[in-house]
């Protein structure tokens, strides 16, 4: 079971100039091999959360969760990938791969199997000894994939994976990560920018406003990515179907309306009249 | 004014060459006139051919000893033991400093005000700890080459993205790997840097060293030359000195380069 919780999780930077709240209580609950996006602006805290999750940060209160157990620093049933892909540029890209399960002292044997197994889903077979800068983007990020899936966890953290590469390669690296979580489920917290993309890959997407960081709604999907078997179709496809783009608005429409419905701003005269009284 | 600005410009290197051989001969040339018009006497400043013809003659009749190969073979010996060690000690010390802020706020003060003191002023208590023929010398090559080994290997690690160290501690990686696997590699284009001024250092301090407490090596046969009166050898010893720190240099240069280039996806 690798479930994924934020319990009434909250957190506060200290900066120089004062503290700084990233995130007001959270909750969410990702159940296991599910898929969860979050979307939001820059700055609301949707990257803390994914942190948080991999043990590289600690909330302020609250407790977050993986697998019922509560997350003490970073650990082998959680892998992220990393929007600047983070691969080392002195190790070729099987020693990329195999990074991870030298430090759990896998068996040679069984090393080399899953590189290649790794190396052949991701379709790296040519390039296996070349050295990441050798590498386009696209052929980087595939690495990166490769070197989180190796390590077999439960839970796949990825923080804007996709954010660096161009559209066109964007778009087959979406396709190519749902066909591999048909062979591989995994249960996936997966940060973007993108609105479509949350939508095209996610059973749920969640939408957060930013400034304290908070959970503006939960869209559920997977009921209608199930029935209009979105996973088995190409994305320009998907990206065209009327459902898709019902989706799509409301997620839009959440994100852009949030700030000033929600925050109204006092009018100057009533700010004054407030400082006078105080 | 368009003929000028459309003429092909020389290709850098040709222009260093050059460059460097104009001033070579140009060094060599005053040399020359100085000592045959007689204004520097001899024994004041050797000519050019004179230091020249000392250079043979003490690399195949032995002076102080021994032949000049044999000076520099046992100079080069002390230096590449002090410059290993220093190596051996100031990279993990410097990156243990960028890794962990409690050692490095410990060791830096320190540090700091060790850094300031002179390799020389280490010879009195090198030839008291470790005597005048091996350990001495290496104590006070070690001086001078430690503290760029440390200050480099330090701001290599600190350098050293983000990213990596979190995609390796994510990965499993426990302090011991990320040393080795992360923070060394990552830093190591700094190293090197740090290493070729250390190495530098290292051979000045030598000869420095030798000056005072051995009695083999570069720095001892000109201290015997002045003892001499042989002004000749005096300057084919720093001649001698000279090219081989230019050769020091040439081969960690090399091997920088090597290392940029293997390392180049890093900076993309």
């Amino acid at each position: 079971m690798s479930s994924i919780q934020f319990e009434q999780v909250t957190r506060v930077f200290e900066r120089r100039s004062g503290s700084y709240k990233a995130l007001e209580p959270v909750s969410l609950t990702i159940v296991d091999q599910e898929f969860v996006a979050i979307v939001g602006p820059s700055g609301c805290g949707k990257t803390t959360l994914l942190r948080m999750a991999a043990g590289l940060d600690f909330p302020t209160s609250g407790r977050v969760f993986v697998g019922n157990k509560p997350i003490q620093g970073p650990g082998p049933d959680r892998a992220v990938v990393f929007q600047q892909f983070a691969l080392f540029p002195w190790k070729t890209v099987c020693e990329n791969i195999a990074f991870g399960l030298r430090c759990r002292r896998v068996p040679k044997k069984q090393l080399q199997q899953l590189v290649a197994k790794f190396v052949r889903l991701m379709g790296l077979e040519d390039h296996e000894d070349s050295y990441p800068h050798q590498l386009s983007g696209g052929m980087q990020q595939r690495v990166a994939i490769a070197r989180a899936y190796a390590v077999e966890p439960g839970v796949l953290l990825m923080d804007e994976p996709f954010g660096a590469l161009d559209a066109q390669t964007r778009a087959e690296m979406q396709e190519e990560l749902i066909s591999i979580r048909r062979v591989q489920p995994r249960t996936v917290l997966f940060i973007t920018h993108s609105v479509e993309e949350a939508a095209f890959l996610s059973d749920r997407v969640v939408v957060m406003t930013g400034r304290p960081g908070r959970i503006r709604e939960v869209v559920d999907i997977a009921s209608i990515r199930a029935a209009e078997e979105w996973n088995h179709r190409p994305i320009e496809e998907v990206m065209s179907l009327e459902s898709f783009g019902r989706i799509r608005s409301h997620l839009w429409r959440l994100l852009r309306h949030t700030k000033s419905v929600e925050q109204p701003t006092l009018p100057d005269t009533g700010l004054m009249a407030l400082r006078a009284a105080s | 004014m368009t003929s000028a600005s459309t003429a092909r410009p020389l290709p850098a290197s040709v222009t260093y060459l050059g460059l460097a051989t104009v001033g070579l001969l140009a060094f060599f040339g005053v040399w020359f006139l100085a000592s045959i018009s007689g204004l520097a006497p001899k024994r004041v400043l050797p000519s050019p051919s004179d230091v020249a013809v000392t250079l043979y003659q003490i690399s195949v009749h032995p002076f102080a000893g021994y032949t000049l190969g044999q000076h520099l073979a046992s100079s080069l010996e002390r230096f590449l033991a002090g410059f290993a060690l220093a190596a051996a000690a100031g990279i993990p010390t410097g990156l243990l400093m960028g890794w962990y802020a409690p050692f490095r706020y410990a060791i830096s003060p320190f540090f700091d005000s060790l850094r300031f003191v002179a390799p020389l002023a280490w010879v009195p208590f090198a030839a008291l700890w470790f005597g005048t023929g091996f350990g001495g010398p290496i104590l006070v090559i070690f001086s001078g080459a430690f503290a760029p080994c440390v200050i480099n290997s330090f701001r290599g690690a600190r350098l050293v993205d983000e990213h990596l160290i979190e995609a390796a501690r994510t990965l499993g990686a426990g302090h011991f790997r990320l040393m080795g696997q992360v923070l060394l590699p990552g830093a190591m284009p700094s190293i090197i840097a740090g290493l070729r001024i250390s190495a530098g250092l290292a051979w000045q301090s030598l000869i420095g060293a030798e000056l005072i407490v051995v009695s083999s090596g570069v720095g001892y046969l000109i201290v015997q030359g002045q003892g001499d009166v042989a002004p000749a050898v005096v300057m084919a010893g720093m001649t001698a000195i000279g090219f081989v720190g230019i050769a020091i240099d040439s081969i960690l240069l090399m091997i920088q380069r090597g290392i940029v280039r293997r390392w180049q996806g890093a900076a993309q």
